[in-house]
């Protein structure tokens, strides 16, 4: 297919502005007026409050005001709205406290200096209950209550058992089974920028809110809720944003409500940046998850049976955490063509800070139990741990036995490309000593197509209007917090319109301008904003075509939009440019502005009782081959050389989706061998960037990254998603590379010189 | 989070500064590149009442080759130590040092004579005034009546402080024989670095209050020797070490017999600690694998550290105690022999 | 009568910093740092505070030719020397070879680590103009970037033009 601006690596248009530090994140506006908030946080993991006396605070010198949970509505929230309990958490609390950093009061100031000051004089009078840190603890009898929700015993805030097949019969009928457990570790999102959000409430009862979000849209939707505001009292925008990574996919953050809040109180502007231990200590974190595995195969590596528990510590409330339960089944039947599986999670409760999404969504945990215990099935049974996979994979256009339809598959490709461009079948038989490599895995869904609000439809809408000159404007909700969906959704537009890139100026994420638009999650914006920009640049295009067509005498389908012209196919001096024809189609219509109308809105069914059938259009695929080097004496591992190929429908920006990728590998490369929430009693003991240690570059492999284009029928010019599974693979990658190199096998992340070290003593022991 | 208020001063000479901090009523601190003294004030683990910027004062920034020795001015920046042709080629354990400290913005903010007076560091005490709204006060930030949290002594006893030294050259510098000159109310002195360290965590620096490090001095290398320092730290740059090692050794040009050699361990302790035993083990012999691997146990000995970093156990260190040093020896003796 | 509050009561000293080649005279507590006067103060917003303890990067500047962490320094202390942010690097619509090598590169997405990443490359550059991939990547350690991996960052310094 001939395409004039899809598949080639554009910058964003404003990319310029990045560059020189005039791109505006939300702390670098400061309004006339402008008041400082910050927040006080519980010291005690669990809690109750008996009284808060803010006297002294308020009678500091540059103090406005002090709130608490008594000038709040008191309106729980949460993230999803489709499983009515899920919402549990006050902006401010009510009653208890239940982990260290919990919100407790805020305070809006002249100055920072002046508002923490005023932290200090907040006198709270707490009596301290029994708490619980560990899942596990958290689900015996006689724990500590966390919350008091009818619907929730023993801390299980949500439990699902899923059977696809028949599992029972499929492990009687296999030639062997295996059982492990394994244990992902707490891990932060640390994007660079910690969240900041700028309130200005106005004299006319308006709220104007800057923050740093992922998804508008659900900000504005949980203000309304919260404020008790109606929808068009408010406008939530979202400037320039330091990364996300799930960070801020959960719908709203006390740093919003507070500054909303104090704002309202004061009739003043507020801002509040989270420092970066607060960003890092209350803002959530990925789901630690106990895993246990059974599988059942065939001699021949043909994978029958799995059976998965997965007990997910969602911390002191549920945040994403009810979605995230439910979606590792895609994990579990999608990449590979297992065909009973029975799938039993627990939502488990503690008294720790919430978990939240982060990319690659409860989908990392399962796989990396699955793509480490498929190399231990593949030794055992003596079959290449590629070769394991190629049999297993999935195909195209098959339904798994979760009755999720699979659409564009290029997995076996990711695989072969994987395997051949690292060199495998070469490296595998005679590899240096301390030196290995291994394979992960993953299949991901080009965005959830879940409903949290029960809005009627347009998951994602967009707008594109025309103007006389021939340049565009596109509307959509689409967060840009990084990945580039300005770039993307701009790119989508010009191809369809046949305009270059730079005609193509673009609004987005903010709630008064742009059309509903969900948000930056659960990697939906390629496929849904983009599928949304297209259908309505498409839109605006016929409204040219049905001019032109008339001034032409031609029919409609014998035009094409291309190199900024409308013309009749095959003759290009049949037609007129771009800009000629908005102004054509304007004087024909009364002066009427050419404005396209979008969405999509895909008919997936997810059954919500069963667990069964889609939640996304489309799925993403792809396979990664790790080269690592251990030193056996100091257990410290470097990743050298990493393979990473993708099936990503089809690029529309390849240096983009290349950027994802890296990134990813280092996220990966931080979880797999450094990362991790140190945790004392609930007290994050790592908050710093110094101590969260995540890498530099100095530590990030030498990455090949290959894309390998399954274009999926669904997705806009055939693309999936690229960039939140493209972290799954890279942790099962470098796992088994470590047992390649030294014959020791981890299963608790990360990997850390100490532990190896261990397994190797333990090696020794036995032989 | 805003630094605490403090008064401030820049004298233009020595004998001001150190006026002004002997009159100094309160807590008053020396200040050079700040990348260790501006974290604890913004963390509020140290708040003077006085801060005196010394980095305006003329003629303490030099590296000079003189007769015998190198000298180095206190506020040189570890950048152009570890960019120094002469240090790299000289006193290779001491360029390697510097150039592990931190990140390049440390290395070019932050001073030699900031770095050998490095507080030291424990997981408890390196931690925000909101940490110390949840946990007891610890020993090294509270008073003398604190007690440590992680290693409480038995009732009657005196406190101890374990936190852990983490600098890079100080190690380098004493396996290199550094002295230091300080300028103080009483005049100037000279003394070898090594007795800048007390070993007590709470007051790791002998440094009177009024007290400034204005140089650094190393004697110049014999021939046949050269020195090494290797680090551990989660990641290559940024990362405090989790144990260093610096090693220095001469060699007999005929004989090929070890003259001397010196082995000190970073991030061990409260100070920087010497092996005494590796010169004995190693002093008139040909060094062989078999000697290398005793001095590797006698740096295994003398590392004791305790459980206060949380990147790893006290056991690990140790046991990189002996790995790194058996390296660090190979390496110089590597360097010794290619020249 | 009006009751006037003040933001912070302390003693403010009148001091000169050079930013940019432009000199700018202006009265500031001796507890701020560069980075705050340069943010609040001066409103040159591209300098970036990630965490505000010199572990990410994010707020490095040039003084006098060497990058450092303006969130570990003293605006007194900064005082005569040149100091050099993002915003002194283009001229108009004309970016500095290094950031038009980042934009080229895809080396920026979300952009918020790219300031002090350009300055640190700027720092390494100015002093060593052709730095082989080690050196990129030890000039560039103090920088961390959460979303590019740092692979099109490393590849957009190499390419920088005229370098």
């Amino acid at each position: 297919m001939g395409f004039s601006v899809i598949g080639k690596s554009l910058p964003r248009k404003d990319d310029p502005l990045r560059a020189t530090g005039k791109a505006k994140f939300t702390a670098d506006f400061f309004l006339p007026g402008m008041l400082y908030g910050k927040i006080l946080r519980s010291p005690y993991p669990h809690a109750r409050i008996l009284n808060i006396d803010t006297t002294k605070a308020e009678r500091l010198s540059g103090v406005k005001k002090v709130v608490t949970g008594k000038d709040t509505l008191g309106i729980k929230f949460g993230v999803t709205g489709f499983i009515p309990p899920s919402f549990d958490e006050y902006a401010l609390a009510i009653e208890k406290v239940r982990y260290i950093g919990d919100e407790v009061a805020a305070v809006a100031a002249i100055s920072e200096e002046i508002a923490e000051e005023a932290l200090d004089l907040i006198e709270v009078e707490y009596e301290q209950l029994p708490a619980v840190f560990d899942p596990i603890e958290a689900m015996k009898p006689g724990a500590p209550e966390i919350h008091d929700l009818e619907h929730v015993k023993n801390n299980i805030s949500l439990y699902v058992d899923r059977n696809f097949g028949d599992v029972e019969k499929a492990f009687k009928d296999a030639d062997y089974v295996r059982e492990d457990e394994f244990y992902c570790q707490p891990v932060d999102h640390a994007p660079m920028e910690a969240h900041v959000s700028l309130a200005d409430y106005d004299v006319s009862g308006k709220l104007t809110l800057w923050t740093s979000t992922q998804s508008p849209y659900y900000v504005h939707k949980h203000l309304e809720r919260t404020l008790g505001l109606k929808e068009s009292q408010i406008r939530v925008i979202k400037p320039y944003t330091g990364g996300g990574f799930g960070d801020r996919a959960g719908g709203m953050s006390a740093c919003e409500f507070c500054a909303a809040l104090l704002s309202i109180k004061t009739g003043r502007p507020v801002r509040i940046s989270y420092t970066r231990e607060e960003e890092t200590s209350t803002s959530p974190r990925r789901h630690p998850m106990k895993v246990y595995l059974k599988s059942g195969v065939k001699k021949d590596g043909t994978l029958l049976a799995s059976h998965y528990k997965l007990f997910a510590d969602t911390g002191a409330y549920n945040n994403y955490g009810c979605v995230s339960i439910n979606i590792p089944i895609e994990a579990m039947t999608v990449t590979y063509r297992v065909p009973s599986v029975r799938y039993e999670g627990y939502l488990v409760y503690t008294n720790t800070q919430p978990s939240g999404a982060m990319r690659g969504h409860a989908h990392n945990q399962p796989s990396f139990a699955l793509d480490t215990q498929l190399d231990l099935i593949a030794e055992e049974l003596g079959i290449d741990p590629i070769d394991i996979r190629i049999k297993n994979a999935r195909q195209e256009y098959e339904t798994s036995c979760s009755k999720i339809i699979v659409g564009s598959c290029g997995f076996t490709r990711c695989l072969e490309q994987s395997r051949d461009l690292s060199d495998w079948n070469n490296r595998k038989k005679k590899q240096k000593q301390g030196r290995g490599i291994g394979v992960g895995t993953m299949s991901f869904a080009s965005g959830a197509a879940f409903n949290f609000f029960g809005a009627p439809s347009g998951y994602s809408a967009a707008t594109v209007r025309l103007l006389d000159d021939g340049t565009v404007t596109v509307l959509t909700g689409a967060s840009d917090i990084g990945q580039g969906s300005d770039g993307t959704l701009s790119m989508i537009a010009a191809e369809e319109l046949g305009v270059s890139m730079n005609d193509i100026r673009i609004i987005s994420a903010d709630t008064e301008l742009t059309p509903v638009d969900y948000g930056s999650y659960s990697s939906r914006v390629t496929m849904f904003a983009g599928n949304a920009v297209k259908s309505a640049a498409s839109d605006a295009k016929m409204q040219l075509f049905e001019t032109v067509a008339k001034k032409l005498e031609a029919n409609i389908e014998d035009l094409e939009a291309k190199d900024r012209r409308i013309y009749v196919k095959g003759s290009i001096e049949k037609g007129m440019s771009f800009a000629e024809a908005i102004c054509e189609t304007m004087a024909a219509n009364k002066m009427m502005p050419v404005i396209g109308k979008g969405n999509y809105n895909p008919h997936v069914q997810f059954n919500m009782l069963t667990g069964e059938g889609n939640c996304t259009p489309a799925y993403s695929f792809a396979s990664y081959v790790a080269e690592v080097e251990v030193d056996k004496e100091t257990g410290v591992v470097k990743v050298p050389y990493l393979v990473a190929a993708h099936d990503c429908g089809r690029a529309i920006n390849p240096t983009r989706v290349e950027g994802q990728l890296e990134g990813s590998v280092q996220m990966g490369l931080g979880h797999a061998l450094m990362e991790e929430l140190v945790m004392d009693k609930g007290l994050v003991l790592n908050s710093s960037f110094l101590d969260y240690k995540f890498p530099t570059a100095l530590e990030m492999p030498s990455i090949k990254s290959v894309v390998v284009e399954a274009p999926d029928p669904h997705g806009p010019f055939g693309a999936k998603e690229s960039g939140e599974g493209t972290t799954i693979p890279v942790v099962p990658s470098i796992g088994n590379a470590i047992y390649d190199a030294i014959g020791v096998r981890l299963k608790e992340m990360p990997f850390t010189p100490e532990k190896i070290l261990k397994a190797l003593e333990e090696k020794e022991k036995r032989t | 989070m805003s630094l605490p208020k403090f008064d401030y001063q820049a004298p233009q000479t020595l004998d001001e500064a150190v006026l002004l901090l002997s009159k100094a009523k309160k807590d008053a601190k020396v200040i050079a590149g700040g990348t260790d003294l501006v974290v604890a004030m913004k963390q509020r683990r140290i708040t003077p009442a006085l801060v005196v910027n010394i980095k305006g004062i003329k003629g303490l920034e030099y590296i000079k080759n003189g007769k015998g020795e190198l000298r180095i001015g206190a506020l040189t920046p570890l950048s152009s130590i570890e960019e120094s042709e002469l240090i790299r080629e000289k006193f290779p354990a001491l360029a390697k040092a510097a150039g592990a400290v931190g990140a390049p913005q440390h290395r070019n903010a932050g001073t030699i004579g900031g770095n050998i007076c490095l507080n030291t560091r424990c997981w408890y005490y390196n931690q925000s005034p909101f940490f110390r709204k949840c946990r007891p006060v610890c020993y090294k930030f509270g008073s003398d009546k604190d007690k440590c949290q992680l290693f409480p002594t038995r009732e009657g006893k005196a406190n101890v402080c374990y936190s852990v030294f983490s600098g890079d050259t100080a190690p380098a510098l004493i396996a290199l024989g550094a002295k230091i000159k300080i300028k103080g109310p009483e005049g100037e002195k000279t003394i070898p670095l090594t007795e800048l360290y007390t070993g007590d965590g709470k007051r790791p620096i002998a440094l009177a209050p009024a007290d400034i490090v204005t140089e650094v001095t190393v004697p110049s290398p014999p021939e046949n020797s050269s020195s090494a320092y290797m680090k551990y730290r989660v990641r290559e740059a940024i990362d405090f070490p989790l144990l260093g090692v610096a090693v220095s050794i001469a060699l007999d040009a005929g004989s090929g017999t070890c003259k001397n050699a010196s082995v000190v361990l970073g991030a061990v302790a409260s100070r920087p600690v010497e092996v005494t035993e590796a010169e004995k083990i190693l002093k008139g012999k040909k060094i062989t694998e078999d000697l290398i691997e005793q001095v590797g146990e006698a740096a295994f000995k003398a590392a004791k550290p305790l459980a206060n970093l949380l990147e790893c156990s006290p056991q690990y260190r140790k046991r990189l105690a002996k790995v790194f040093t058996k390296r660090a020896i190979k390496s110089a003796l590597e360097i010794i022999k290619s020249a | 009568m009006i009751k006037l509050e003040k933001e912070v009561i302390n003693v403010k000293r009148l001091i000169e910093l050079i930013v940019n080649g432009m000199s700018y005279e202006i009265a500031v507590d001796t507890h701020r740092t560069l980075l705050e006067v340069l943010r609040d103060n001066l409103g040159f917003t591209g300098t970036k505070n990630g965490c505000d303890q010199g572990e990410c990067g994010s707020c490095t500047v040039l003084i006098d030719g060497r990058a450092v962490h303006s969130c570990l320094t003293l605006a007194m202390d900064a005082q005569g020397k040149n100091i050099e942010t993002i915003e002194g690097l283009s001229e108009g619509e004309k970016l500095h070879p290094i950031q038009q090598s980042f934009v080229d590169h895809g080396a920026i997405q979300c952009g918020f680590c790219t300031p002090g990443m350009i300055m640190s490359s700027k720092g390494l550059l100015d002093k060593n103009p052709s730095p082989t991939e080690d050196e990129i990547k030890r000039g560039i350690s103090g920088n961390l970037c959460r979303c590019t991996g740092y692979v099109k960052i490393v590849d957009a310094i190499k390419a920088v033009e005229g370098r």
